[in-house]
């Protein structure tokens, strides 16, 4: 790397640190439930060696209904002892990981899938990721996702040095970070082995060659790695295929899914063979699904969910940037018999595979269009901008010799007012349209109601909230524990724990039903406008009100009268 | 009622027909192209489905070797079906629809009045997105091979107007025979087209122009898509035949939206 290339690398980079790490704790305003449920899993584990359930050092987090990943977890216990059991403790291991994606992106599209008599291509890739909406807004969140895609681009890369060196190490090492790829998030465990199946069946002769190379030279290190990949197949398949691990996939499972379930099965004429009718449903119903990741509205206007559904918000991709995804689709078929731009034609093959693949995980769960399940495509479609645009870029200026200033400066203008539009949504429209699924409020309500609390009897909380009425149910506790100073050992030993209860000390976790609670007792409740009856409840007894920024009620705490 | 089915099937028959004679494909064509499933499913009245047919072959006419004369005439079939099926321009409908959302998100910054963000962010041009929401409801390859709109099902249902594997045979003709004269054109016009009808079928308010021009461009589609029948040996011929009979006769006994029109 030339002096002049470092400093574009670096600058890269440094742009990707500030749009991921700037005001981290403050966008988006809240942490999720499955932020705070990490956040407090490794503040336990941190204290006490084990989850919030009692576990000691589980392989999965026993969460409300299915089980976490675990990578994540173990990620951001350093984190929490160094910072404390804060927002940033909790998103900033997210961040760097992210940071480091672009990092290795860069390495991996130089190496395996660029050209190097276009050296541009991997800068330009690098620098478009970096600013990518759908990579920041995940990045700046607590999703396991960033991991997945992190941990597959290494396990790739390793894999197709592999098949360049053919050196055990490289195998062994893909190995073992394709195992922690796989277990860091569920759509990972669909995503990975099907690739790098495909990439190995690609590299058939190459594979068959050093296997039979192995088994005359080096017999004992092949039986190693053998039982190696065995005891790692063994260890996956128990705990997260057959195990806890696979609560979330029959959870999400495409078949589970409401559309499917509740307005396609009906249709179907009830006789022997429904069953099969209803698979053959279920087989085009996936397809639909699938197919619908290539639809122009994921990418330009509603992909990221940044508004309430039928708004248009921010697409997954600024909107330039679908002119050359489709251009570099267009220009990669043409790759495929003679590459100008790729390296070799197995380049071709691997984002053709990655694109395809890449949203497969996300077509088999339930919900449409969901970007964060359909992050494990994202390599391949910044790779697809970036060649859609060098290309393009070249060919025009060759024809034109005037426009070859003139169209990156119409392309930056373009971007800088799409990304314009991309801060707009982050930081005005989401927070003000979309706060009550980011759980707004408990935070505050938690930090209030754990400082008065000792004053009363008991303290209930009413876990169901939202603005249009009791359909978010949510896990308050785990916000009242992690902005408490109640003792984790003590938490998850607690006989009520044990039988799957989430009260804790004089906490308690239930709907609030005003009429049939003795209020002669001096309690303490928190709950939505719609859990107290509003005849009953005089100004003197609302002690604490949060709102939503959009000005709506979110929660209230309110005391007994005296 | 009966007097329509028949005549429904006579001209769909005609058609598929006339295009075995005069372009060569091959007798599986003829059966391929009456059995597609907007056709085996149309329910609406016969000048539509008269106007989508001409309209869809007129445009496989027209595209095959361009030339002026042919764009000529295609526009003023385009003219007439426009003429005869659009009473108003609907994109004032569309303004309706979406204005108060783009109110919404201007009222959504902190002085929406004074800060100019709202405005260069939240303005008319929004409605590109509006109308592209409704070109994807007609014209995507979703709406085209998995999920069309038919009367009887609820909106949900997996019909689509072509069978779903015609997307494989489009493109392996596509990229197999991207080189021959026959299918020159389909390199260039297989983005523009649609583009061109979505904009058509978006300015008007008419839904029956839109029900001509979705057909018009599933015909043109599946006109290309039967040339497969000169490419393939008799087992396959048979085989894709069959396939496409089994999968009506599927949905056919699947549905009980079919039983009630029964």
């Amino acid at each position: 790397m030339s002096k002049k290339h470092k400093i574009l690398f670096f600058t890269i980079i440094l742009i990707a640190a500030v749009v991921r790490l700037l005001f981290l704790t403050t966008y988006p305003s809240s942490l999720t439930q499955d932020e705070i449920a990490i956040g407090y899993n490794a503040y336990s584990i941190l204290e006490t060696g084990r989850d919030e359930w009692g576990q000691l050092l589980p392989l999965n987090f026993k969460s409300v209904g299915d089980f976490k990943p675990p990578v994540l977890i173990y990620l951001t216990v350093p984190f929490i002892a160094v910072f404390g059991k804060t927002a940033l403790a909790t998103r900033l291991p997210v961040a760097l990981f992210s940071i480091f994606t672009i990092i290795l992106f860069f390495f991996f599209s130089r190496k395996h899938i660029f050209s190097s008599k276009h050296p541009s291509l991997p800068y330009l890739a690098t620098t478009l990721l970096a600013l990518s909406p759908w990579h920041i807004f995940f990045s700046r969140s607590g999703f396991e996702a960033i991991l997945g895609v992190f941990l597959s681009l290494a396990c790739v890369y390793l894999l197709l040095d592999f098949f360049i060196d053919q050196n055990f190490k490289n195998l062994t090492k893909c190995l073992l970070v394709g195992f922690i790829a796989i277990i860091s998030y569920h759509s990972v465990k669909v995503f990975l082995p099907i690739l790098c199946l495909l990439l190995l069946i690609f590299q058939f002769k190459k594979i068959k060659k050093f296997l039979l190379h192995q088994w005359q030279q080096n017999k004992r290190e092949l039986f190693l790695f053998l039982i190696f990949a065995f005891l790692l197949i063994f260890i996956f398949s128990k705990n997260y295929i057959f195990g806890d691990g696979s609560a979330r996939a029959k959870m999400t499972f495409l078949s589970v899914d409401f559309d499917y379930q509740r307005l396609l099965l009906p249709q179907i004429i009830y006789d022997n063979f429904s069953h099969l009718k209803g698979q053959i449903l279920l087989v085009l119903f996936w397809l639909k699904r699938y197919l619908e990741y290539f639809l122009p509205n994921f990418y330009l206007y509603s992909g990221l969910g940044l508004v309430s559904s039928g708004q248009p918000g921010q697409g997954v991709i600024y909107s330039i940037e679908l002119i050359f995804l489709s251009l570099g689709f267009l220009f990669l078929l043409s790759e495929a018999r003679s590459p100008k731009y790729l390296k070799n034609k197995f380049s071709f093959t691997i984002i053709i595979l990655w694109l395809l693949i890449g949203f497969l995980p996300a077509s088999l769960a339930n919900n449409s269009q969901h970007a964060l399940r359909s992050l494990n495509a994202i390599p391949a479609i910044y790779s697809l901008i970036a060649l859609g645009l060098y290309s393009f870029y070249l060919f025009l200026s060759k024809k034109f010799l005037k426009l070859k200033y003139l169209l990156p400066l119409i392309f930056t203008m373009i971007l800088l007012v799409d990304i314009s539009k991309f801060i707009d949504f982050y930081s005005t429209h989401y927070p003000y349209q979309l706060s009550e699924y980011r759980q707004y409020g408990w935070k505050e309500v938690a930090i209030f109601a754990e400082e008065i609390a000792p004053k009363y009897n008991q303290v209930i909380i009413d876990p169901r909230f939202g603005t249009l009425g009791q359909d978010i149910v949510g896990v308050p506790y785990l916000y009242f524990l992690f902005y408490s100073n109640h003792n984790p050992a003590q938490y998850n030993s607690d006989p009520r724990r044990l039988i799957g209860n989430s009260n804790f000390s004089n906490f308690k976790f239930e709907s609030i039903n005003w009429f049939g609670i003795d209020h002669a007792e001096k309690n303490l409740y928190v709950g939505s406008p719609w859990s107290f009856p509003g005849d009953q409840i005089t100004p003197e007894q609302i002690l604490y009100q949060v709102y939503y920024p959009n000005g709506k009620l979110a929660l209230m705490v309110i005391e007994d009268k005296q | 009622m009966i007097f329509k089915f028949i005549f429904q099937a006579l001209l769909i028959v005609s058609f598929a027909y006339i295009i075995y004679r005069k372009e060569k494909t091959n007798f599986f064509s003829v059966i391929y192209l009456s059995i597609i499933p907007i056709l085996s499913f149309f329910q609406g009245n016969l000048f539509i489905l008269f106007w989508g047919l001409l309209s869809g072959y007129g445009l496989f006419i027209c595209l095959r070797r361009p030339s002026l004369k042919k764009m000529f005439l295609f526009t003023l079939l385009l003219l007439v079906i426009f003429i005869l099926y659009t009473p108003e321009i609907g994109i004032s409908k569309i303004i309706e629809e979406s204005i108060h959302i783009i109110n919404q998100q201007r009222g959504e910054h902190l002085n929406p009045l004074l800060n100019l963000i709202p405005r260069f962010f939240h303005n008319k041009l929004q409605l590109v997105y509006f109308i592209l929401q409704k070109a994807q409801s007609h014209f995507s390859v979703n709406s085209l091979f998995i999920q069309g709109e038919y009367a009887i099902f609820s909106s949900l249902y997996f019909l689509g107007h072509l069978f779903p594997w015609d997307l494989i045979i489009l493109c392996y003709l596509f990229s197999k025979n991207s080189n021959q004269k026959k299918f020159k054109s389909l390199n260039l016009y297989w983005l523009i087209v649609p583009v061109i009808y979505c904009l058509l079928g978006l300015i008007s308010n008419s839904s029956e122009l839109t029900n001509i021009l979705v057909m018009s461009l599933v015909y043109w589609l599946a006109i290309y898509a039967s040339f497969i029948f000169n490419f393939v040996k008799i087992k396959t011929k048979i085989f894709i035949i069959s396939l496409n009979l089994i999968f009506l006769l599927f949905h056919l006994f699947l549905s009980s939206p079919f039983i009630q029109v029964l």
